[in-house]
């Protein structure tokens, strides 16, 4: 799975199976701490559409952890203060770095799937509700 | 009279402090952070805005510690902001993968995706009503699935139908680093990164009032339409090893403007025949501040097209007066003690009327 | 416990004492792994001085892969770099002749060089003279005076120059500013 995916199912729909994960697996991979979980910045970058060119909107509050096994590095970074998910979320991806706890964490990846598109479902139908009918309105 | 610094009013000022944060605290009526962040989304949202800097908690703190002053609020977060490291840049943040949860335009009534209004204030009585309960108003309803053409995520923005018609045609991707402000301040002339970041973390009532000024008639001076507000959540991602496998950091609220302006000037196009097309003049915001975002635009536009000397063409007037924590800074900056300025102010006029008296 | 946070501020004062007083010797610790070819104390500095904002240049690949996944720095060129980590004997003159040194309005864009030397305590009999220096500091070290000849080049127009941080293979570290007048003696 993409990075970009399984870090968005973990920080959107599995804070809790994440940090769970980390609590079971933990004394199971060999790691050293790079730097701790530690508030910090993101400075976000983005492309207008009149000019189709990049500005700096403004940062946001993240926090960040570093681990480590060898020359493998693990980085668990997340929006806000929030520093077990950030714990969390670099042992995650130093495991699918070294290729470790791979079943486990599909395993919950496919369950997070299903909650997402049970959210975005539900989500979506109560956003479109307020979609203007214009046919109606001409009756 | 010679100078002569003097010092003092420690205890005075103590005093003061205590007094003040005992007025904060009137027994049986404390509120928490939370108590903000659940009751009081607008407030964040223009803080957050005007410090640029998203944190919905940080804000709803910022502003308990304020007492709900805005500018003391926007310069908490400000000076919390440069206590911390910055640890990463994200990734071109796109506005057409954003989640949409409003959107509506004001020009084409047929837009693909519709017009979605999602939660606003713009339909409600402007009546005071002191039965407010935020917490009873969910009713179930049954759910009925609404049938939908485009995924809430991948909405169509509405300058793509305005180049389908042939009436505006989109510039290539310019891919220049932009400049930062936070990092080097602007020179005049300013490019157009710096004006952009400087609108969007501007105050909202300054940056209202001008971009209201710029078309009731001091510069462009004509109604501009609204193409499309947009507000949703947007994906904000970082790649810190450049490796193109990117990391999700999570989503921040946005809200985007793009404004029609219909240009005075021809555009050529290939051909050499000349044709009136659209300008477009862009707002985009922390949180969902709709009226700094249209009026963002209004500015962009008119700092990109100047007209005349109109003081809202004039880079250096708009950015230089639109920050929060400059302005109010130096207003507010005026009641601290100049005892010594002003001594050198009058011995100057003493003097001059000295030597008119000889 | 000790995280690299309070470590880094450490080794910041130590380098903050030497830069006011040149030529003195200060030894700098770690307490993480190091996996780079240099000595202890360069990593200590380059964790210390380095961050996301910074760029840096350094010849093996593993090292600038390290000092970037440490640090988040970006690698540069040597003309373009803020800092460069190099050991002695990968020096060139075209080196020194090209890393930045700043222009009279922003002295500060200029390059910081920090060298790996064989030992520093012995060698070259130096001399050093100017601010955060009473009359003399003599050092010894083992840095080939026709570097430091460069780096006078680079120096002659002060504010603008280059600062040289210098570690030896036993960690101890000195620095030379840019305002420090040194002679061999």
């Amino acid at each position: 799975m993409e990075r970009k995916r399984w870090t968005s199912l973990f920080i959107k729909y599995g804070e809790q199976e994440a940090i769970e994960f980390f609590n079971t697996y933990q004394s199971q991979v060999d790691f050293d701490i790079i730097s701790e979980p530690a508030e910090g910045l993101t400075m976000i970058k983005v492309r207008e559409h009149a000019e189709n060119s990049l500005f700096y909107i403004g940062e946001m509050l993240v926090t960040e952890t570093k681990i480590r096994q060898g020359q493998t590095v693990g980085l668990g970074v997340v929006k806000g203060s929030n520093a077990k998910l950030s714990e969390a979320l670099s042992f995650i991806d130093l495991c699918f770095k070294l290729e470790v706890l791979l079943e486990a964490l599909e395993d919950i990846l496919a369950k997070l799937e299903l909650k997402e598109s049970v959210f975005i479902k539900s989500r979506t139908n109560e956003i479109l509700k307020t979609k203007v009918d214009f046919d109606m309105m001409a009756e | 009279m010679g100078y002569v610094a003097v010092k003092g009013g420690t205890k005075a000022i103590q005093a003061s402090v205590r007094m003040y944060k005992d007025k904060q605290h009137a027994a049986g009526y404390e509120i928490e952070v939370e108590h903000i962040k659940a009751n009081m989304n607008q407030l964040i949202n223009q803080i957050m805005s005007e410090a640029s800097l998203y944190d919905r908690d940080l804000a709803a703190l910022s502003i308990l510690q304020a007492e709900g002053n805005m500018e003391e609020a926007v310069f908490l977060l400000r000076a919390h902001r440069s206590t911390l490291p910055r640890l990463h840049y994200s990734t071109v943040t796109n506005t057409r993968d954003m989640f949409v949860e409003r959107r509506v335009s004001a020009s084409f009534k047929d837009i693909p995706g519709g017009q979605i209004l999602g939660a606003s204030p713009d339909f409600t009585h402007r009546l005071l009503d002191d039965d407010q309960s935020f917490a009873g108003n969910k009713t179930a309803e049954a759910y009925t699935e609404i049938p939908h053409t485009h995924a809430l995520d991948a909405l169509p923005k509405v300058i793509d139908y305005l180049e389908q018609e042939g009436l505006f045609s989109k510039k290539p991707e310019d891919d220049r680093e932009p400049d930062d402000i936070t990092k080097q301040s602007i020179e005049f002339p300013s490019s157009r990164s710096e004006r952009l970041q400087s609108l969007t973390r501007g105050q909202t009532g300054a940056v209202t009032s001008l971009g209201y000024a710029e078309i009731r008639g001091y510069g462009y001076s004509s109604h501009p339409n609204i193409g499309e507000v947009r507000v949703g959540q947007q994906p904000v991602h970082i790649d810190p090893f450049d490796t193109g496998d990117a990391y999700y950091i999570g989503d921040i609220e946005l809200t985007e403007v793009e404004a029609f302006m219909p240009a005075d000037e021809d555009d050529m196009d290939d051909l050499g025949n000349t044709e009136k097309t659209f300008k477009i003049g862009y707002g985009l915001t922390f949180g969902q501040n709709e009226t700094k975002a249209i009026a963002m635009s209004v500015l962009d536009y008119s700092l990109e097209h100047p007209v005349g000397d109109a003081a809202t063409s004039d880079d250096e007037f708009v950015l230089l007066h639109i920050d929060s924590v400059e302005s109010t800074g130096f207003i507010s900056h005026l009641k601290l003690p100049h005892y010594v300025t002003f001594q050198s102010v009058l011995d100057r006029v003493r003097q001059t009327k000295g030597e008119h008296g000889q | 416990m000790t995280t690299m946070v309070h470590e880094t501020q450490q080794h910041y004062r130590k380098l903050i004492d030497l830069f006011s007083r040149p030529g003195e010797m200060e030894a700098g610790t770690l307490g993480i792994p190091n996996f780079t070819r240099f000595s202890d104390a360069v990593l200590a500095t380059v964790l210390t001085l380095f961050d996301n904002e910074v760029s840096f240049s350094t010849i093996e690949q593993g090292d600038r892969e390290e000092f970037m996944t440490l640090t988040g720095a970006k690698a540069a060129q040597n003309s373009e770099a803020d800092f460069i980590v190099v050991k002695e004997s990968e020096l060139t003159a075209e080196m020194m002749e090209t890393m930045k040194v700043g222009t009279l309005a922003s002295p500060e864009k200029s390059a910081t060089l920090i060298i790996e030397v064989e030992a520093i305590g012995s060698g070259h009999a130096y001399q050093l003279q100017g601010p955060g220096i009473k009359a003399v500091n003599a050092l010894g070290m083992t840095l080939d005076p026709k570097w430091m000849a460069l780096r006078d080049v680079r120096c002659a127009e002060f504010p603008i120059g280059i600062d040289l941080i210098l570690v030896d293979r036993e960690n101890h570290m000195t620095v030379i500013p840019r305002t420090t007048t040194v002679e061999v003696v």
